[in-house]
């Protein structure tokens, strides 16, 4: 079944760092930039509901249509990690953000990385999409 | 309570309201007519229930809610289902939510082709503008104002501050560019030109690097096409392109600058700006706040100049209409000007304007007139984008990407507008290039000044400041005090004597020698001085009663560059002492010792220094011991120069009718050295002789001997500086001057050159002997002696060029020898004479003595009185006609401390010997 995913890290700022269409579905440039919306938006949920709970990963906090809005909200800095997917595959996107988070610290502890600028590294690009297709 | 407003093809089923206030119900499909029965609270006019505790179970039904419009058919009920949830959102506080769905709407509204449906779509997105960071400054501009009503805020950039941190504070940009073209998109299609030209001028500046040229043409093709449509001169609050910064305040020109008046001292401009050559002297006063705030003085009604830089980092050719300065408040003629920015380009451009009123004087801005609207640019976004380039955090440096520089931290100067003061405008008559020089040409200068303000300057004062401000000889300050006080409008000429200076060896074009192609470096170098002007007007304004010092209207300066380029011109090589000996012959030398007859010493002076006139390098005159400066000149340029060696002469009498008649400068011929060549200019020392010799040099040095070491050293170090000084006079007095062409010429500074040369033989060169011999014929001899007495007067310039000697072989010659004492006491002395033929030999004694003699030739006692000569007559009777060689010499008796000195003896045992110079003697054949 094709696919489509939006994953995206943003900053405590409300900045995105980080952003890449994981879908494996062809996507259309109108998609692109709605699932940016649907996550823009979301944010508003993430902000306040992040508060009320303890855990770090927030499980649909959101949807629009078929998208859910997924949300890892890390304990540094209050970076969040944010999917968007058609999919409710709820232990795979788990273990995705739980991995895309080790490879993030990895990045924070890189001495030449600024927390809370983007995130340039193609390393890091090719990892989280290794990790997308193996779990999404 | 039931919903059934016609338009909504669903109606809520409301089941009961719980305590909380929120209206709890499902949702019914029907797969015929749908009724959304969903918890929503209260629709129409409930919403103060909504609270922010209960946020969760609100979004979970505007949630459910939006799911449920997926499955409505009709747009119009999800338009309005998605209007509500937006409304719901916004009450609630999530305004990214509420943009969200909004976006929604107008995206409904814009599927239907009406203009109506595209000015709700276009009202609907500026509303969203807020939370997607991309308003209007128009509409941040009218919330700030009814927050801070009439608070006359001239940092207007600090109004603007939330909208430049969101413009990098979010990186949304792929949402923002969405947003901005729906925007452009439906305000074209509502036919709103001018939200369209805000839109899209908003679109072209903040993400004209994510917009490929053709999407950026097409911008600038939408900017224009709107402005069509708005009548002319609209002003938008959105500034398009070019970005401008400010690129600096241009400090008042150097004719310009202004200077605080210090009422309490005569010289009121002292310590109110550095004059020396450093900007930071330990001793200044140390105002810390000076240095952070920098402040500038504007003069009202004289134009000022601020310097902006634009950018175009676009790939179109950005055709500014006018661009001109924004200033606040408003007492400010400013000029437009027109620029044509071409793709990728940034310019530094001047604008300038004229304040018109006192006060202080803000700029904020500039307004331009670009793509049809009138906009405001603020140099305080621009900053703000730069700190957030330097930072990462936007797109891009619009300066930096069209190859501009980093911008310098400028600090943006308080301004402040001062009343009228006077203008002193300065020109240089005969044409403002450099002067060219050659170094040590003298060349007489005119300056005019000239008032161009409306106040007379009523104080003025010249001084010289720079490098080699010693090239400026002398500068008629009379003439400037006497014009003053200067009218508004008037002008003065203020002569000045430049003299080039000598270009060390740092100087570069030194090395490069005669190659004049250089000469344009030198204009631009800072070695020329500058005359430095402080004038003020009036104590007091017109129109105001003079008031306390402190009130004073400031001075100004004027800093007048001489630019001098000073090219290599002769060169000195070497200065050196020669001596030249030439032997006289007897009957000739005439003129020194002849009129030492007269008798006193004064006489004898004047005499000596008139005779210096004629003097000449004459053969037949003879000079023993002359001693000749040679000064060795080579000319590297490519003009000729000449060379004039003049001797200023001490005691000119005008009782002598002779000397009166010539100036007190003695002028030798002049020596033309050519391109290329080295020459050497011999400068005869016989003139400075002193006439008698005297103690004075040599007491002081020979008394030294017998005191003890502290005095000693006293007057040995009071005798080199009376010594210096004989030698500084001495070379004082000669000048060597020199013409090039018919405009250049100067004078050679080779004083120290000459003074090195002299110092060590500066006594054989100022002293005479203590005794002076001659020979001469006797009178009684034959009447070719009278023709001998005054050759002067037979031809003066002009040396006899054949001479002929009277003396002729086995005839009796009387002769006579003259001894003159120079010193003021009387030598005892013992004189021979001698004859020496041609090959030497002694031809008074000997096998083959060729000379007989009648007299005494030997061991003759006398006593020269002092300051007089006394003679001593022999015959001579030569057997062989020829060339011989008169000889005299003295043992002096009892030589005193003066001779002893002058003969550099140093025991008392040595006899002190006197030679005379040699005189020859022709002697002809019979005939």
């Amino acid at each position: 079944m094709a696919t489509t995913a939006c994953f995206m890290i943003v900053s405590k700022n409300d900045i995105p760092i980080y952003e890449a269409e994981v879908g494996t579905a062809i996507k259309k440039d109108e998609t692109a930039y709605q699932h940016q919306f649907v996550l823009h938006a979301a944010l508003d949920i993430v902000q306040d509901q992040a508060w009320t709970t303890s855990a770090m990963f927030l499980k649909g906090i959101d949807r629009f249509n078929d998208s859910v809005v997924w949300v890892h909200v890390t304990a540094e800095i209050h970076t969040r990690l944010m999917l968007l997917h058609d999919s409710r595959n709820d232990d795979g996107i788990k273990s995705f953000f739980q991995e895309v988070h080790e490879l993030y610290l990895k990045t924070l502890l890189n001495p030449l990385y600024l927390p809370g600028t983007r995130i340039t590294s193609s390393h890091f690009d090719t990892k989280v999409r290794a990790l997308a297709r193996k779990y999404l | 309570m039931e919903i059934g407003l016609e338009l909504f093809p669903y109606h809520l089923e409301l089941e009961e309201v719980n305590q909380t206030g929120i209206f709890c119900g499902k949702i019914i499909n029907r797969p015929s007519k749908p009724v959304v029965k969903c918890e929503i609270p209260a629709i129409c006019g409930e919403l103060k229930w909504v609270r922010r505790e209960l946020a969760k179970e609100v979004v979970e039904l505007l949630t459910a809610a939006a799911d449920g419009g997926k499955s409505l058919i009709d747009a119009s009920d999800r338009l309005i289902l998605y209007v509500e949830i937006a409304r719901l959102f916004g009450t609630l506080g999530y305004h990214r939510k509420a943009a969200f769905f909004s976006r929604q709407v107008a995206q409904l509204y814009l599927q239907q082709e009406n203009r109506l449906a595209a000015t709700s779509a276009m009202q609907v997105l500026a509303m969203t503008t807020k939370a997607y960071r991309v308003q209007s400054r128009a509409s941040i501009e009218h919330a700030s104002s009814n927050k801070e009503t009439g608070a006359a805020n001239y940092d207007m950039g600090k109004v603007h501050q939330n909208l430049v941190v969101s413009l990098f504070e979010s990186q949304w940009s792929t949402l923002q560019m969405v947003v901005l073209r729906e925007i452009l998109l439906s305000a074209v299609r509502a036919g709103d030109p001018l939200a369209a030209w805000s839109a899209a001028s908003r679109l072209l500046r903040s993400y004209y690097p994510l917009i490929t040229p053709a999407g950026q043409n097409g911008l600038a093709s939408a900017l224009t096409n709107s402005a069509e449509r708005l009548p002319s001169g609209t002003r938008c609050a959105d500034p398009a392109l070019p970005f401008i910064r400010l690129h600096s305040f241009p400090l008042h020109p150097s004719q310009m600058d202004i200077v605080k008046r210090n009422p309490a001292r005569e010289d009121w401009w002292a310590g109110a700006a550095p004059s020396g050559p450093f900007i930071y002297t330990p001793f200044s006063k140390g105002e810390p706040n000076q240095s952070s705030k920098q402040e500038i003085i504007w003069v009202v009604g004289e134009p000022v100049q601020v310097l902006v830089e634009l950018a175009n980092p676009c790939g179109f050719d950005l055709m500014v209409d006018s661009i001109y300065l924004s200033v606040q408040p408003e007492n400010f003629d400013a000029f437009p000007i027109s620029v044509n920015l071409p793709p990728n380009s940034s310019k530094v451009i001047t604008l300038s304007g004229i304040p018109t009123k006192v006060g202080p004087l803000a700029v904020p801005g500039c307004i331009v007139h670009c793509f049809g609207v009138i906009t405001e640019h603020f140099f305080k976004d621009v900053d703000n984008l730069l700190l957030g380039a330097a930072q990462g955090l936007v797109l891009s440096d619009p300066f930096r990407s069209c190859g501009s520089g980093r911008s310098k931290n400028l600090n943006v100067p308080s301004i402040s507008v001062v009343p009228p003061l006077p203008l002193l405008v300065s020109r240089v008559v005969g044409g403002d290039g450099a002067l060219v020089l050659y170094e040590g040409e003298i060349r007489d200068v005119s300056i005019s000044l000239a008032n161009a303000g409306t106040l007379p300057v009523e104080q003025a004062h010249i001084s010289l400041s720079g490098k080699n401000q010693d090239s400026v000889v002398s500068i008629s300050y009379d003439t400037l005090k006497s014009s003053l006080p200067l009218k508004p409008g008037a002008e003065v000429t203020i002569p000045i004597t430049l003299k080039a200076w000598q270009l060390g060896p740092a100087d570069p074009d030194t090395a490069a020698g005669k190659n004049s192609s250089n000469a344009g470096k030198q204009v631009k170098d800072r070695s020329s001085p500058m005359l430095i002007i402080h004038y003020a007007g009036p104590l007091a304004n017109p129109g105001e009663t003079p008031t306390d010092g402190s009130a004073l209207p400031p001075g100004r300066r004027l800093v007048i560059p001489l630019n001098i380029c000073v090219l290599q011109g002769l060169s000195f090589i070497k200065a050196r002492l020669l001596s030249m000996e030439i032997p006289a012959h007897v009957g000739a030398n005439r003129s020194k010792l002849v009129q030492v007859k007269h008798g006193s010493a004064d006489e004898v002076m004047d005499s000596e220094r008139q005779a210096d006139r004629f003097m000449k390098i004459d053969p037949y005159r003879g000079s023993w011991g002359l001693r000749f400066l040679e000064l060795e000149l080579s000319n590297p340029t490519d003009v000729v120069f000449e060379i004039g060696v003049s001797v200023h002469l001490e005691n000119s009498n005008d009782e002598d009718s002779q000397s009166s008649s010539h100036s007190s400068e003695f002028h030798y011929p002049k020596t033309r050295i050519d391109r290329d060549y080295t020459a050497r200019v011999l400068i005869p020392l016989e003139h400075f002789k002193l006439p008698v010799l005297d103690g004075s040099f040599l007491v002081k040095d020979s008394q030294i001997t017998g005191t003890g070491s502290r005095s000693s050293s006293f007057s040995e170090r009071n005798t080199k500086a009376e010594l210096n000084a004989s030698i500084k006079t001495l070379i004082s007095r000669i000048k060597v001057k020199w013409q090039s062409g018919r405009n250049s010429s100067g004078e050679l500074n080779i004083k120290d050159a000459m003074q090195a040369a002299l110092q060590s033989s500066v006594m054989d060169v100022l002293l005479p002997d203590p005794l002076t011999f001659g020979f001469r014929l006797a009178k009684s001899n034959s009447g070719h002696e009278i023709k001998f007495d005054c050759p002067e007067e037979s031809d003066k310039q002009v040396p006899p060029v054949l001479y002929e000697s009277p003396i002729v072989a086995h005839d009796m010659t009387a002769m006579e020898v003259l001894v003159r004492n120079n010193t003021k006491e009387i030598i005892r002395i013992s004189l021979s004479i001698s004859c020496r033929d041609v090959a030497g030999e002694n031809c008074f004694e000997g096998e083959k003595a060729t000379v007989l003699w009648a007299g005494v030739l030997s061991g003759i006692k006398m006593e020269v009185p002092p300051l007089e000569e006394i003679k001593h007559s022999f015959c001579l009777y030569f057997l062989v006609p020829g060339e011989y060689t008169l000889l005299a010499a003295a043992v002096i008796d009892d030589p005193n401390e003066i001779l002893r000195t002058r003969a550099k003896s140093n025991s008392l045992e040595e006899p002190i010997f006197c030679r005379g110079p040699p005189f020859h003697v022709q002697v002809n054949g019979t005939v």
